[in-house]
């Protein structure tokens, strides 16, 4: 749905109570970051140190205990109908691979295409009414994806419906190898799929590949072995269509429905399962600007949906999800945040002691004074000895996401890598910082 | 919870990486502590050896030629090492954690470095005239100060192009007597600030084409 320019509207109903969290939000990051500012950056680099290695080593755990062995179930007695569902709009230049690979999907029940036009205007709809082996639906005005799911599920007559962007390319195995995953468990409402990334071109997509093997290849395996995934990923999810009927189909004012469907499943007791035996490959950005207003609307629709949920998190009553996969998921984004606001601080601090007009002139002498930098951000060396053991065990959870993606570690990941973990954390902290801001002001979206 | 066990190995695997890695920080920091006393009882070395020799000649009588030669050869070495020295005490400090020693090694450096500035406006007076110009450098330590990481690159960029020239710095807000006899002598109340030769006191940041006119005069 990349690339449309209908504004989405905001809920009327949550704004006052998200306008409070958000200040008190901000409230808390202000203090946290003059917190930051007063003590010394060392013990806070220490203590976020210990909170990392603790947070990876229980995924570390997770892994070894249960992630790690993912069975594949049993095929089931009867193979249900499955609808696949496409919404589209303006999407002429991805679609027709998009049905294409649906229809080279090998299943041994029975499955149809639905297409669900969303009111395009590139003339994508004309050529898709004469596609044969696909059924289209059109709104005649463009309502946004999750509207556009909905009313494809009203037509669908699956028992199981598939939700695939129409820049994602399922694999011929992914219907017969996701749909087994239902019958592991009769509280199976949603099985997501690996996500990866299809063929990058430039070194931003190649740095996504490598974060889509770790995040929909490790994490999301350990995560779903205790049953706390939180997001049914937009590219290819699929869904019972009697929960979505219960729940009441997906969130028409949320910015990101996939997160906000998951966490509704989880509140009403559903399961969520993952298949890595296949995969998708779906289309990233290509260019920062475009990355930057697709994380701006994952993060603020986090943000959303962590203030629509708060009352799960560090609930016992939703055990690991709500202890220990919601805060350290979801609520490591205002971490993320504060991190950034934090590093700004300081180096424009730093930044002004050079331009300051008292200065300016002495800038190439400054180089010779390192240690005033160091104030700022260079100092931890002591401390860094911490951050290696987070980086080994990091580097654990990269091996392993390899070898889920069935892809051997090559030179030419050495450059994405790198900058994943240096760079990359920098721009998705911006991108955090910068959706508080939006949400605190209430800065309305747009696709 | 209906997984405790992960979360309780998790916690113990982190207390024994905790463990290791303070293990590690404390082997570094002692390192770097044994380095900065090594380069400070260096230092102090110095100075007694220096003032061992004043007493000396003013006692028994010696060769002022031999005296002052010595000394401005040695003071030629250290003082180099004496004012780079600075910067890396507090960059150390900075990267310390786990070590508490940096309060008694910053202070036997401070005297140190003050005794050497006493013995260099010695040699002064003794040998009658001096190549070097000495400049105390005053700054502040208890807060911020970005005119002070300024006033420290100005005099960084002129000590190329004055080799004779020669730092000494102090902080001014530390409690130490032997700093405070400077101050007062100078009337020094703001920093930055530097004294020339003992005799000209420039307060606040001094900007390079002042410091450097200044500079020219003396030599």
């Amino acid at each position: 749905m990349e690339g449309s320019k209908t504004e989405f509207k905001r809920s009327t109903i949550h704004i006052p109570e998200r306008r409070e969290l958000a200040i008190v939000g901000m409230v808390a990051l202000a203090l946290c970051v003059f917190v930051f500012l007063s003590i010394s950056y060392q013990l806070i680099f220490i203590a976020y140190t210990l909170l990392s290695i603790f947070i990876f080593c229980s995924y570390l755990i997770l892994w070894l205990e249960g992630g790690k062995a993912e069975i594949p179930p049993p095929d089931p007695a009867h193979w249900p109908h499955v609808t696949v569902i496409i919404p589209s709009y303006n999407t002429k230049s991805t679609i027709f691979d998009c049905i294409k690979s649906c229809k080279e999907m090998e299943y041994p029940g029975k499955f149809d295409i639905l297409v669900v036009d969303d009111g395009s205007s590139d003339g994508s709809a004309e050529t898709l009414a004469k596609t044969g082996g696909i059924a289209m639906i059109q709104n005649e005005k463009n309502r946004g994806k999750a509207a556009a799911l909905n009313f494809a599920i009203r037509h669908s007559k699956g028992e199981i419906v598939a939700c695939i962007d129409s820049d994602t390319y399922p694999k011929k195995d992914t219907l017969h190898k996701a749909i087994k995953h239902f019958y592991e468990d009769e509280k199976v409402a949603s099985v997501v799929v690996f996500v990866c990334v299809n063929k990058p071109h430039n070194l931003l997509q190649r740095i996504q590949e490598i974060e889509y093997w770790i995040s929909f290849g490790f994490f999301f395996r350990t995560i779903a072995s205790i049953d706390g995934l939180y997001v049914t990923p937009g590219p290819t999810a699929f869904y019972k269509k009697s929960v979505l009927d219960t729940l009441g189909g997906f969130d028409e004012q949320n910015l990101t429905e996939d997160m906000e469907i998951a966490l509704r499943m989880q509140k009403n007791g559903w399961k969520i399962r993952a298949c890595h035996e296949t995969m998708v490959l779906t289309e990233v950005p290509s260019s920062l600007h475009k990355l930057f207003r697709q994380r701006l609307r994952w993060y603020r629709g986090g943000v959303m949906n962590v203030l629509k949920y708060i009352e799960l998190f560090f609930n016992p009553k939703y055990g690991d999800f709500g202890l220990f996969i919601l805060p350290t998921t979801l609520g490591s984004g205002f971490f993320a945040a504060l991190f950034m606001a934090w590093s700004l601080m300081s180096l424009s601090r730093n930044f002004f002691d050079w331009l300051s007009p008292f200065t300016y002139k002495f800038a190439a002498g400054m180089s010779a004074t390192v240690a005033g930098l160091g104030n700022g951000l260079f100092t931890f060396q002591s401390a860094w000895i911490l951050g290696l053991f987070s980086l080994a065990i990091w580097a654990y959870f990269l091996i392993k996401s390899f070898e889920i993606s069935n892809t051997k570690p090559e030179v030419r990941h050495i450059i994405p890598l790198i900058c994943l973990l240096w760079l990359y954390p920098i721009f998705v902290g911006f991108v955090f910082l910068v959706s508080y801001i939006y949400e605190l002001f209430g800065i309305k979206y747009a696709w | 919870m209906a997984h405790q066990s992960p979360y309780l190995k998790a916690a113990l695997l982190t207390l024994a990486i905790a463990l290791i890695g303070f293990f590690f920080i404390s082997q570094l920091d002692s390192l770097r502590v044994n380095e900065l006393r090594n380069s400070v009882n260096a230092l102090s070395y110095q100075s007694e050896s220096e003032r061992f020799l004043f007493t000396y000649s003013q006692v028994m009588g010696g060769g002022a030629n031999e005296l002052c030669g010595y000394v401005s050869k040695t003071t030629q070495i250290k003082e180099d090492k004496a004012y780079a020295l600075s910067e890396k005490i507090r960059y150390y400090e900075q990267s310390n954690i786990v070590n508490a020693e940096y309060e008694t090694i910053k202070d036997e450096y401070y005297l140190s470095n003050a005794a050497l500035y006493l013995n260099m406006r010695s040699t002064a007076k003794y040998c009658g005239s001096s190549p070097y110009t000495t400049i105390l450098f005053f700054y502040r330590v208890k807060q911020d100060c970005p005119e002070c990481r300024a006033q420290g690159g100005v005099l960084d960029n002129l000590r190329k192009k004055y080799p004779n020239m020669r730092v000494f710095a102090f902080p001014n807000d530390t409690d130490h007597e032997f700093i405070n006899v400077f101050l007062r002598r100078h009337n020094v109340t703001a920093v930055p600030s530097l004294v020339i030769d003992d005799s000209t006191v420039l307060q606040g940041l001094t900007d390079e084409g002042k410091l450097s006119a200044y500079l020219a005069r003396q030599s």
